[in-house]
């Protein structure tokens, strides 16, 4: 019989075990419910992918057109589906044994996913003849329940994960809504929501794999949508930045609510004692402590914010501001305790003089009535008895009292001062030292105390800094191995990684710039950028000397710079004016070889490229001593190739001039709208550009020499001029679109 | 913060760049509008030009992009968990040093309280004492000279 008697111990674990168990059930449930309504996307697709391999869809001609899996445990379930959906056909026209083959199939399924035996139920008040009907009914029914479970079985490590994560949030959730603040544990809320973070990690594997066994090639799982709000913490409003006449009513009002408190802990003499309390200080030591409850109260919301973010570092800063502020409300209501304590004590000696005097006011009207000798033995009889008792009794404070009150029995027993007057004192002296020492308790205890925080304070703040800082390191090193990781699966990857680590590298570079505050990581993007800047440098010398050849290619400029050169006239020394021509431009009239170009230094043009242009590397524009350079290859447009290839010849070489879209501003607005969207890039042959902060910022504002450009353009009254400054706008456009199509190609 | 700030952030994001989330919205928040306006192109041309090569290699060599994108994943799920798990060791040990030194506070706030308490009864009882001595001898002497 003993072994049948639970102990409490035993019956406890069980409910708890028990109750866990229930609880697991019910969380399954809402999680399984969220990936069949599609809550959860990444499970809802998991969940379809699986279906489709379980029960694969026929075409009209009876084909399965998916790719069937041939991981033996899908296979295994495909099969038995298979047979019980098709046996539960067969019911349906009455096939002679069906019941028994979709019997063993449903068997089957069941002890392939680890269920109990399967048995149909049916009611047990059914008639005998409705009997055959209500068993096919039921295993109609059965067949769908467990096609639903053989997928989820599928998916129990995923949807196990997911419960694990649910469970933990509540979990966290609990710990940190505990009543008292000082019982909500730093670690259980910081492990906790880190391992969440590791337990999606999980998930999110657990759910490629299990994609992955449909043998289907996946572009990727869905991207996994979360609730997680972003963590948004409100700074803290402390009463003094308040308004005064707000800040006194809360004070007044946390007056009246403590003294209660104090009425509920000691009654009336309690309130007394608080009372007691100078009202400076009362306030004073009520406002610190609002003021550490006003704190709780504010990490209190911002954590249950950082929990639901389950963002880590925040959980962590705001479970020690809360624990900083429950210390802080701890030591500031203790404050009030030692005050209250010393005024309680202060009380007791008031009465003890209250009772104890009037005996003693009683004895010494007797005595200094009598006179003579006795009033002399009275006098020497309470000084030996204080003697005694300063001697023998006082424990705390035997020097201080004895120094205080020696004075006055000195002058009892040799003068035989023995007076009301003269006890009297020696009493008010007695009454004095014990407050004062009573006195000197609260100050070395209220000093202790704000020790005792100030400690916890400078504990706190050094393990925060050195956590915050590891805390720091260790993500600076996971950004970079996540970067390393994803240049790796480029450079992999066998196209195209050239120009994608290029490209790379020098976004990274240009953002990073001397910005991050880890020196190993500044130098790291400085020579990953110096790399790339350097092939970067090349591919834009490159693609300056096409552009040179290509100049005027774009039908756009070229028009303009003819629409300009059509409009000129010529001035004669003499004053007589000739129109130059009226013609459109052509390439001869414009340059041809063994042309001597003049440098002169362009708008937005470092003097480095200029020496560059001066020594025959690049194409210049004229001063108007020269004639204008113009197209040799007018085939070519900034238009997409395919584009350009689909327009007729004549549209390209020969625009209908007077179509609106071909008129000079609409050209212009077109190459302005390509220098908006392009904006500058790192075209300049600075070394360090993108990198060096005056660089970045310098390359940053050739949008707005651009600008200047175009308004120089279109202020300049010099017809010359202004067809120069218009190659200048080619130019640049050109080079612009040409270093983008060369940086990031259509792959 | 703009749409174009929350854009170059969700682009930075995407790109996995290496800089802090915190270091991230305080350079961002400090570019000029052309500065902005530069680094989205940018970072869209760069993400465009991952797509494309992601596209691309996906197309003409599946199973050798699906081997590379499963080594990615894990790789990128290790460094994620190796990550945390670090965060925790850290964390835990830096929690467990506050919570014990909050236990201390508690325990010598409570101690002080207490001394305090002592202190004060002892006061008390020397208090009395006195009185008591004082009354004795005043009574002692009234019995004496009386008798």
């Amino acid at each position: 019989m003993a072994d049948t008697i639970n102990t409490p111990t035993e019956v406890a674990l069980s409910a708890e075990v028990s109750g866990n168990k229930k609880r697991r059930i019910e969380t399954r449930n809402a999680v399984t419910g969220q990936i069949e309504d599609g809550t959860n996307p990444e499970g809802a697709f998991l969940l379809a992918r699986l279906r489709e391999q379980l029960a694969p869809q026929r075409d009209t001609s009876g084909n399965i057109s998916l790719h069937l899996s041939s991981d033996p445990t899908v296979t295994e379930l495909r099969s038995s589906v298979q047979e019980m959906y098709q046996q539960t056909a067969f019911l349906d026209s009455e096939s002679p044994g069906s019941e028994n083959k979709l019997m063993i199939a449903l068997k089957a399924i069941n002890k392939q996913i680890g269920r109990e035996d399967y048995k149909v139920r049916i009611p047990e008040d059914t008639p005998p003849e409705n009997r055959r009907e209500a068993i096919r009914n039921q295993m109609r029914q059965d067949a769908d329940v467990a096609f639903r479970e053989a997928t989820l079985y599928l998916m129990d490590d995923y949807i196990d994960t997911l419960v694990d994560m649910q469970i933990q949030r509540e979990d966290l959730v609990r710990e940190i809504n505990k009543p008292d603040a000082s019982d909500v544990s730093i670690t259980n809320v910081t492990v906790n929501v880190l391992s969440l973070r590791v337990l999606e990690e999980k998930a999110r594997l657990i759910a490629l794999r299990d994609a992955q066994r449909t043998e289907q090639l996946l572009v990727d799982l869905p991207t996994r949508t979360t609730d997680r709000p972003t963590f948004q913490g409100e700074a803290f409003t402390p009463l003094e930045d308040i308004s005064p006449s707000e800040k006194d009513l809360i004070i007044d009002q946390g007056i009246v609510a403590y003294t209660d408190n104090v009425n509920a802990k000691y009654g009336e003499n309690g309130v007394k004692s608080f009372n007691a309390i100078d009202e400076q200080t009362k306030k004073l030591m009520i406002t610190r402590m609002l003021e550490a409850e006003r704190r709780i109260a504010h990490h209190r919301e911002l954590l249950t914010k950082a929990v639901a973010a389950e963002d880590p570092n925040n959980v962590y800063g705001q479970v020690i501001d809360l624990r900083q502020a429950e210390e802080d409300r701890l030591v500031a209501s203790s404050q009030i305790e030692v005050l209250l304590a010393g005024n309680r004590r202060r009380e007791s000696f008031s009465k003890v003089r209250e009772s104890w005097g009037s005996l003693q006011d009683a004895i010494l009207d007797n005595i200094t009535t009598s006179g003579g000798a006795e009033v002399k033995q009275v006098a020497e009889n309470v000084a030996r008895s204080m003697r005694e008792v300063v001697r023998s009794h006082v424990h705390s404070a035997k020097a201080v009292i004895d120094q205080a009150i020696t004075p006055s029995i000195q002058k009892i027993e040799t003068e035989g001062d023995i007076t009301r007057a003269s006890l009297a004192r020696v009493i008010d002296q007695v009454d004095q030292v014990v407050a004062d020492l009573v006195g000197n308790e609260v100050a070395v205890t209220g000093v202790g105390l704000d020790q005792v925080l100030e400690n916890f304070r400078v504990t706190t703040a050094r393990n925060r800094a050195l956590a915050e800082k590891e805390g720091l390191q260790a993500e600076i090193d996971r950004r970079n191995k996540l970067h390393s990781a994803k240049i790796g699966f480029y450079k992999a990857l066998p196209v195209g990684k050239a120009n994608i680590a290029a490209a790379f590298k020098h976004s990274v570079a240009s953002l990073i710039g001397d910005t991050s505050e880890n020196e190993a990581t500044r130098q790291k993007a400085r020579a990953a950028h110096e790399a790339t800047e350097k092939k970067l440098t090349d591919d834009i010398r490159e693609i300056d000397q096409k552009l040179r050849r290509q100049l005027g290619d774009n039908p756009d400029f070229t028009y303009l710079l003819e629409f300009v050169e059509g409009e000129v006239i010529l001035v004669s020394v003499s004053g007589e004016e000739k129109e130059l021509r009226k013609k459109t431009a052509t390439a001869e009239d414009y340059g041809g070889p063994g042309h001597k170009w003049k440098a002169v230094q362009m708008i937005g043009e470092t003097e480095e490229e200029k020496k560059e242009r001066e020594a025959g590397t690049q194409p210049v524009e004229t001063t108007g001593e020269e004639e204008l350079p113009t197209a040799v290859d007018r085939t070519v447009s900034i238009r997409e190739p395919e584009e350009a290839a689909a327009l007729p010849t004549d549209e390209i070489t020969s625009p209908d001039e007077d179509a609106p879209e071909n008129t000079p501003q609409a050209r212009l607005n077109r190459a302005l709208l390509i220098n908006s969207t392009m904006g500058s890039t790192a075209s300049s042959r600075s070394p360090k550009l993108g990198y060096d902060q005056k660089d970045f910022n310098e390359f940053n504002n050739l949008g707005s020499d651009f600008d200047a450009l175009v308004e120089a353009y279109n202020k300049e009254a010099d017809l010359k001029e202004k067809a120069r400054l218009l190659a200048v706008i080619e130019r640049r456009v050109n080079k612009r679109k040409g270093l983008f199509d060369n940086l990031f190609p259509e792959t | 913060m703009t749409e174009k700030q929350q854009k170059l952030l969700y682009l930075i994001k995407k790109l996995e760049l290496p800089i802090l989330e915190e270091d991230a919205v305080k350079r961002v928040e400090n570019l000029s509008e052309e500065q902005l306006n530069y680094l989205i192109v940018s970072y869209e041309a760069v993400a465009k030009a991952e797509d494309n090569t992601q596209e691309k290699i996906k197309k003409t060599n599946p199973k050798l992009y699906q081997k590379l994108k499963n080594d990615y994943h894990q790789k990128v799920s290790n460094i994620n968990s190796d990550y945390y798990e670090r965060l925790e060791n850290t964390l835990e040990k830096s929690g467990h040093i506050i919570e014990k030194a909050g236990l201390k506070t508690h325990a010598l706030t409570k101690e002080l309280l207490h001394k305090q308490e002592v202190e004060n009864h002892k006061l008390d009882d020397d208090h009395k004492a006195l009185y008591s001595a004082i009354s004795s001898a005043l009574v002692s002497s009234t019995t004496t000279g009386n008798g």
